[in-house]
């Protein structure tokens, strides 16, 4: 169905001042054809910035983007290839469903009929067929995702840029759309870096991430390197580990789980690293009781031994304790990482 | 090749832009000039009936473009600052009052018009060849005489009357500095009264004189007579203006022009210097000043024509009487002292 | 090719007419004012500054402009508030009566003033004649709608949540007011102030007529030196006084100005009217009054016949052609306005949707926002410079190959098309700046060129203001009086240029006819304005 060639998208000491504020610094990064890459940071990290400078939305102060070895200077926004997909869509309110999405398809001239096809291919992909003629002020949040992403299609981009393409939407419909646009994204099989502060998006739609802090790449490459040995404390925090060890209390989990982690001996662990289970090692008294879901509750744990204060979950069949029980906790290594 | 093709967008856009105007209707006729063409400025009360321009076109084979440029003023000062490069042929309308700046800066070619019987005592001395006169008339103080009779009031009769308290509050006058038989008036009063015309001055205004800015709001909006049930019996305008005013029967007018009070202002018409078609400018002052024209000047323009040989309209012969005597001043001591003047004379009025 | 390149170069047409045109012209006069003769001669014009007569008349200027802008903002602020906020019959009809007296020409205005402030007029016991009051008043007549415009629109596109917020909080309605409201309206008071100012500081038609000469403000010294006087030295100082007050009063309301994008997309919709409305009210009849009192003399003066209603003036205006003294009919008049007020709108609207085109482009870089704000600032100056200055000029600059066009029947539409060009251009920037940048990085993401961006995005957006700014250009072209009673003109007046020439002839009823063909302008005008008004449902001239 789709005959696009993928593009190769570097970025080579790309800095990016406004004024005396250094909004992206001397950044390097390569997305390989057809990959998708997160680039994930907290906001105001410079990670938009970086977005809009390789749609060429943002001039360079230094550096330089090249597409297929191409450097991109000079190069006006319209013609690069690359499709920009803002986290509110901007639908043009004027236009239906339909004109929206054969936007690009009407700037190039393409013949009706053949536009008209193209249109309604790409809105059966996104599952809206039946909304063409409607006036995108009608739809619903995700729905104008949807059509946005479609209209990003049917441009026929080198390049797929999302720029928080789920924040503006609740939590509910974000999930879903997730695994949709992943599997679209996928199946186009365009190049595709996401910009997000939310680390669940980025392990929903992206293969590889950047980690992105104060204008700089802290950390990159394939998801599950990058996951399973955050470079330092701030990265492993930013990808959702819920604590560090350092000292005896790294140690104490080496040496519980019988796994050798080196490299200075700091760990990372998401609260799922400890589990209440009665067959458990070690003994806790729980001093804490959260509730963050209806049918999630994390721990604040006071070991015994050497592993000291840290935050778990309950097991899987235990009962939920109150805080000043004695309980039982296991590791799960699967949800500990060493930094570094 | 993109860099190319904009400027050369940019380029179609811009002369489109400038094309727009030129597609319009406003950049007909006036922009193509024939050979025959004379070019005929004025001020805005210049006025001759169009069949006899048509006659005069057909006749001499002209075509005649007329500009009109705001008041006598600004006509004068449109030939002063353009003097090298004149936007005409030939002007109608530089009055006595203004003449001098006019000849001073060498505006005028020399025309060799002969003019009519009854032109030659209008002509300024020094430049009899410069400008011929076309018309003329008084500005004079005029009273209501139906107020006066009414309330059995003696109507004044001389400047000095007016500073009477009798006719206190009874008195209004276009100003000096905004309309031009105001200037006229203040003029009057230097002739009148010598050196000690500020003195005048004050005594009037604290008599109660009251000025506006132009002849129009004095006479219709101010005066008894004219027609906006003013409160003014005394206004200064023209000694034709009796002529304007008759009873229901028109039998008699009911206003007068003092004749003692007045000031008169003529009209000069005058080749350019640096005119494209000169023999055209000598032809339409020659036209202006035909019978035809002259006979028409009265009603057309309110004021009189210098021939002697033509008839007056009927009203005109019977109300509006010319002064024997007026208070002159020459061109060159008007051109010497106009600015001066208006400035003591601001100074005093404005107190 | 850079893009600071680019808008330069799409910056050369406008500017390029703003110099011919304004900069030249103007320029010229002020050369004749420093070098006399032919020698910088500054000394002379600083010489001016210190006559006694020029500072009065100075501050007469600066005060009756600021007594005319409290005035105006005290009773147009209310006014707006009833009739932008609340729901009663017969209040659209109000607000279109209130754009009136903005496009009247001020010959006009003048006469009716004095119609009903002289000593024999209506209100003539009140002893106004001739008074500085006068002057205000009518000042304040011309201005009022520009307040009741700016304010009215803000009021309907304010957001009513914020309200409710300090309401919810705990706020009592005169700490809602004093809290929200009035933080929300300042910016478009503001607005509205400076641009009354503006227009009262540089007032011509209504002084001359009312003040008489004890009262002269810098625009008619102005008028007066260069005219009676011939003193340019005099006249290139006050042009420079004026474009200062210009240039302050600019940058002034720049700072206020620029948190004023409008936040709410919702429009309010009227409540129904309330007796707390009690005070407001009053305030809106009273600059009702003030409108309607010199229309109404005006109206009774056209069709008031010997003591009996009648069209008999109509008809004379209709054959006037045949009156040696007049010379042109009100029908050709008439044909001349319209013809000359359509290629002056045609001028100011192609210009002026040009200009804020390229200014409402988001500059990239410091070089791109100078160049772009420099042209936004360039094309306000035309609102403050002399009629008188701007004719002359003309005539002494326009007289070469390429500027060859002191005698082009073009002048004529091209001096209005400059004084209507602000209000085209401000009437369109806020609507283009309105529009989120984001949807034309969207669109130029999908590859639409910089002109196809423009096309798909923005033109759709401005179709309706551009109808209300073509009709407000046209009104102001129909009423232009000063810079056309200057300029070098064809045979045929235009209809405010009658009304001139017949209030300045003798003979019984020419007042009359001035006044009914006033009466027809101000017809022609109020369908013009509100007609394409009609298709514009939200703001017009932002400042």
């Amino acid at each position: 169905m789709v005959n696009r060639v993928s593009a190769e998208v570097e970025v080579a000491n790309l800095s990016v001042n406004f004024g005396t504020k250094r909004a992206v610094r001397d950044v390097n990064l390569t997305v390989e054809p057809g990959q998708v890459t997160a680039v994930l940071g907290p906001s105001g990290c410079g990670k938009s910035t970086l977005l809009r400078t390789i749609a060429g939305l943002t001039e360079p102060s230094e550096g330089m983007v090249l597409v297929n070895g191409a450097d991109q200077r000079g190069v006006p926004a319209h013609r690069r290839g690359s499709v920009l997909l803002f986290q509110d869509g901007q639908l043009f309110d004027h236009r239906s469903v339909a004109e929206n999405v054969g936007y690009a398809l009407k700037i190039r001239r393409v013949p009706r009929e053949q536009a008209g096809q193209r249109v309604a291919e790409l809105l059966e992909l996104v599952g809206l067929g039946e909304m063409a003629d409607r006036s995108p002020a009608t739809l619903s949040g995700g729905e104008r995702q949807r059509i946005a992403l479609a209209r990003a299609l049917a441009a026929d981009p080198q390049v797929l840029l999302l720029d928080e393409p789920l924040s503006a939407l609740d939590r509910e419909l974000r999930s879903r759309l997730a695994d949709d646009l992943a599997r679209i994204v996928r199946d186009a099989g365009v190049t595709t870096i996401v910009v997000t502060h939310d680390h669940d998006e980025a392990f929903v739609l992206a293969d590889h991430v950047a980690l992105m802090r104060e204008g700089q790449i802290v950390q990159a490459g394939p998801l599950a390197e990058v996951w399973g040995s955050p470079k330092d404390e701030w990265a492993a925090g930013f990808l959702g580990y819920d604590q560090v060890l350092d000292g005896a209390a790294a140690q104490a989990v080496t040496d519980g789980v019988g796994r050798s982690f080196t490299a200075g001996g700091r760990l990372a662990a998401r609260a799922s690293a400890f589990v209440t289970d009665s067959q458990g090692d070690y003994s806790a008294t729980v001093t804490l009781v959260r509730r963050v879901s209806a049918t999630h509750v994390t721990l604040d744990l006071d070991c015994e031994a050497s592993l000291g204060h840290v935050v778990g979950v309950v097991g899987r069949g235990e009962q939920v304790p109150h805080a000043g029980d004695r309980v039982q906790v296991s590791i799960d290594q699967a949800h500990i990482a060493p930094i570094g | 090749m993109n860099s190319a093709w904009k400027y050369i967008g940019v380029a179609c856009a811009s002369v489109a832009l400038i094309a727009t105007a030129g597609c319009s209707t406003g950049g007909d006729k006036s922009s193509d000039k024939a050979s025959n063409d004379v070019v005929l400025l004025t001020h805005d009360s210049y006025a001759v009936p169009k069949e006899l321009v048509k006659e005069f076109e057909k006749e001499n084979n002209i075509k005649l473009v007329h500009r009109a440029v705001g008041d006598a003023g600004s006509l004068t000062n449109r030939l002063v600052l353009t003097k090298d490069d004149p936007t005409g042929d030939v002007v109608f309308g530089v009055d006595n009052t203004f003449a001098s700046r006019a000849l001073d800066e060498g505006v005028f070619a020399s025309n060799d018009v002969t003019l009519p019987l009854g032109a030659e005592g209008y002509l300024i001395t020094g430049a009899e060849k410069k400008l011929a006169p076309i018309n003329t008339a008084s500005v004079c103080v005029n009273i209501d005489k139906t107020w006066f009779a009414d309330k059995k009031l003696a109507e004044p009769k001389t400047l000095e009357d007016l500073t009477d308290v009798k006719y206190r509050d009874l008195f209004v006058a276009p100003s000096a500095t905004t309309s031009s038989p105001g200037l006229a008036f203040m003029l009057t009063t230097t002739a009148a009264f010598g050196d000690d015309w500020p003195q005048y001055w004050e005594r009037l205004m604290a008599n109660g004189a009251k000025l506006t800015s132009g002849w129009s709001d004095a006479y219709y909006v101010e005066f008894t007579q004219g027609g906006e049930k003013g409160k003014r019996p005394i206004v200064l305008s023209y000694d034709t203006s009796p002529a304007f005013t008759l009873n229901d029967e028109g039998t008699e007018s009911t206003t007068a022009a003092l004749l003692d009070t007045c000031f008169r202002q003529v009209e000069y018409a005058g080749v350019l210097k640096g005119a494209k078609n000169p023999e055209g400018a000598a032809k339409v002052i020659e036209f202006l000043l035909s019978e035809e024209v002259q006979a028409a000047i009265p009603d057309s323009m309110y004021v009189f024509g210098v021939r002697d040989d033509v008839e007056l309209p009927e009203a005109w012969a019977k109300f509006a009487v010319q002064p024997t005597k007026t208070f002159d001043v020459t061109p060159d001591e008007i051109a010497k002292n106009r600015s001066d003047w208006l400035k003591t004379w601001t100074d005093v009025t404005s107190k | 090719m850079k893009r600071i390149a680019v808008l330069a170069a799409w910056s050369i047409a406008p500017v390029v007419v703003l110099i011919a045109f304004f900069i030249v012209p103007v320029g010229a006069m002020l050369v004749q004012g420093f070098w006399p003769a032919g020698r910088f001669d500054p000394a002379g014009v600083a010489e001016v500054f210190t006559r006694p007569r020029t500072l009065r008349v100075i501050g007469f200027t600066v005060w009756s402009a600021g007594l005319t802008t409290v005035i105006t903002v005290a009773l147009g602020v209310p006014s707006a508030r009833l009739l932008y906020g609340t729901l009663w019959p017969g209040r659209r009809t109000v607000a279109a009566l209130f754009l009136v007296p903005f496009v009247l020409p001020t010959v006009v205005v003048g006469v009716a003033f004095r119609l009903l402030l002289s000593e024999s007029g209506l209100f003539g016991f009140l002893g106004l004649d001739g008074s500085a009051t006068a002057i205000v008043l009518a000042m304040v007549f011309f201005n009022i709608s520009v307040v009741v415009r700016i304010v009215g629109i803000a009021w309907e596109n304010r957001d009513p949540r914020l309200a409710e917020a300090a309401a919810t909080l705990g706020a009592n309605r005169l700490q809602v007011f004093r809290t929200v409201t009035v933080p929300t309206l300042a910016p478009a008071v503001a607005a509205a102030a400076s641009v009354v100012f503006l227009f009262a500081a540089t007032a011509f038609g209504v002084v001359l007529t009312l003040g008489g000469l004890r009262y002269s403000t810098v625009e008619t010294e102005i008028y007066l030196l260069t005219v009676t006087h011939l003193d340019l030295q005099g006249a290139a100082a006050l042009s420079i006084v004026q474009l200062l007050i210009v240039v302050i009063l600019m940058v002034a309301s720049a700072r206020v100005g620029r948190s004023r994008a409008p936040k709410s997309r919702v429009r309010v919709s009227p409540r129904p009217v309330h007796w707390r409305d009690a005070p407001a009210a009053a305030c809106l009849v009273a600059a009702f009054a003030l409108i309607a009192a010199p229309l109404l003399a005006l109206t009774t003066r056209a069709v008031r016949f010997e003591g009996t209603w009648s069209l008999e003036y109509f008809r004379r205006l209709a054959a006037a052609d045949e009156d040696p003294s007049i010379g042109v009919s009100l029908g050709e008049a008439l044909s001349t306005s319209v013809r000359v007020a359509i290629d002056a709108t045609l001028l100011a609207v192609v210009l002026g949707l040009w200009i804020a085109l390229l200014v409402t482009r988001r500059p990239r870089t410091s070089g791109e926002r100078r160049l772009l704000g420099g042209i936004d600032a360039m094309f306000i100056l035309p609102l403050g410079v002399s009629a008188v200055t701007l004719g002359f000029g003309f005539l002494i600059a326009l007289n070469r190959p390429p500027l060859d066009f002191r005698d082009s029947g073009l002048l004529v539409p091209i001096a209005q098309a400059l004084v209507a060009l602000p209000l085209v251009v401000r009437t369109l920037t806020p609507v283009l700046r309105g529009i989120d940048e984001r949807l034309r990085e969207a669109a130029t993401s999908l590859g639409a060129s910089p002109r196809q961006v423009i096309a798909t995005i923005d033109l759709p957006r401005v179709g309706r203001p551009l109808v209300a700014a073509a009709g407000f250009a046209f009104a102001v072209s129909m009423g232009e009086f000063g810079a056309t009673s200057f300029i070098a003109r064809a045979d045929s007046p235009t209809l405010p240029l009658l009304i001139y020439r017949l209030i300045g002839r003798p003979g019984e009823g020419h007042l009359a006819m001035a006044a009914a063909a006033a009466l027809v302008l101000a017809l022609v005008i109020m369908v013009v304005v509100v007609v394409t008004d009609r298709a514009h449902e939200r703001g017009v001239v932002q400042w």
